[in-house]
């Protein structure tokens, strides 16, 4: 099984709804303002409305539940949702807080993706599965998707 | 990014039901009858209830939605839940259908397993984003499950 580089992608971080503990946990809802992606195979931009973070704040992880709709440049749409687990490390914490950023492989943020979509030229999404590796950067989150595959 | 082997297990298959084409397509639901894991940090049995694969069939590809309860040979509980992809080749529905075998790799068969516990000895599994291959044995099926961890 190997990884193959997908997209790398990123979405503008809109305000950081703190929804406080209910049954499930600790909640944030981090609203998103749109972003975009690029990869050989697909790239485009991410819809600014109905896209958001249903954040989960557990011990010393926070656990990342997001819905967005992918536009690529030749006009398919595509939902796109993933689940991830973010270290919150010192540099994370203080990135969420608008002070510095992080760097690709400096703490655990790992995403899971799902992609369904009708459009018959992207149809091969629905099929593969997914993950990630992200940072924060100012105002915005970064990620590298690769695709899960045999060898 | 690399993916580490976290353990292996196999399920054990009993009835498909075919529930028929609902709204969110065809759905067929295998249930499973107790399995094992093992790895180095992980080791123990699966549950015999409350274990199924609640599958998808569409466009060649079965989509899989999988819950199950594993208890470690020490006492933990862990519930577990996957989605994930698996190709209807000739071969795999031979499998299914109780004829042959698949192997790792040869038909594409992946799925990203998440992990819940409150036991303190097994927190860190709920911290994990993972994902497994899988193949099909008599009667069984079986998986390599690997974590997503920084190089």
């Amino acid at each position: 099984m190997k990884l193959e580089h997908l997209m790398d992608y990123h979405l503008d971080l809109g305000a950081a709804l703190d929804v406080g503990a209910g049954p499930y946990g600790k909640r944030l809802v981090v609203e998103t303002s749109g972003g975009s992606f690029c990869g050989e195979r697909l790239s485009g931009s991410i819809r600014a409305a109905g896209g958001a973070d249903w954040l989960t704040m557990c011990e010393d992880f926070a656990h990342m539940d997001v819905r967005a709709t992918l536009e690529t440049a030749d006009g398919a749409l595509i939902y796109a949702e993933y689940v991830g687990r973010s270290e919150l490390a010192p540099s994370t914490l203080a990135a969420l807080a608008g002070a510095g950023e992080t760097a690709y492989g400096e703490n655990e943020m790992f995403t899971s993706w799902r992609f369904q979509t009708g459009d018959a030229r992207y149809r091969w999404l629905n099929n593969l599965v997914c993950v990630g590796e992200g940072r924060l950067v100012p105002g915005r989150v970064e990620y590298r998707v690769y695709a899960v595959l045999n060898d | 990014m690399k993916l580490e082997p976290l353990f292996d297990y196999h399920a054990n298959l009993a009835a498909a039901l075919d529930v028929g084409a609902g709204p969110y397509g065809h759905r067929l639901i295998v249930e499973v009858a107790g399995g094992a894991f093992e790895g180095p940090r992980l080791k123990g049995r699966i549950r015999e209830g409350g274990c199924a694969d609640w599958l998808t069939m569409a466009d060649d590809y079965g989509h899989l939605d999988v819950r199950a309860t594993f208890e470690t040979d020490d006492g933990a509980l862990i519930y577990v839940e996957y989605h994930g992809h698996v190709e209807l080749t000739d071969a795999v529905r031979a499998a299914l259908a109780g004829e042959g075998e698949t192997d790792f790799g040869e038909a594409y068969f992946v799925t990203s397993p998440r992990m819940q516990t409150g036991d303190p000895r097994y927190r860190w599994v709920n911290n994990l984003i993972c994902v497994a291959q899988g193949r099909l044995r008599s009667g069984r099926v079986e998986y390599r499950v690997f974590r997503v961890s920084n190089d």
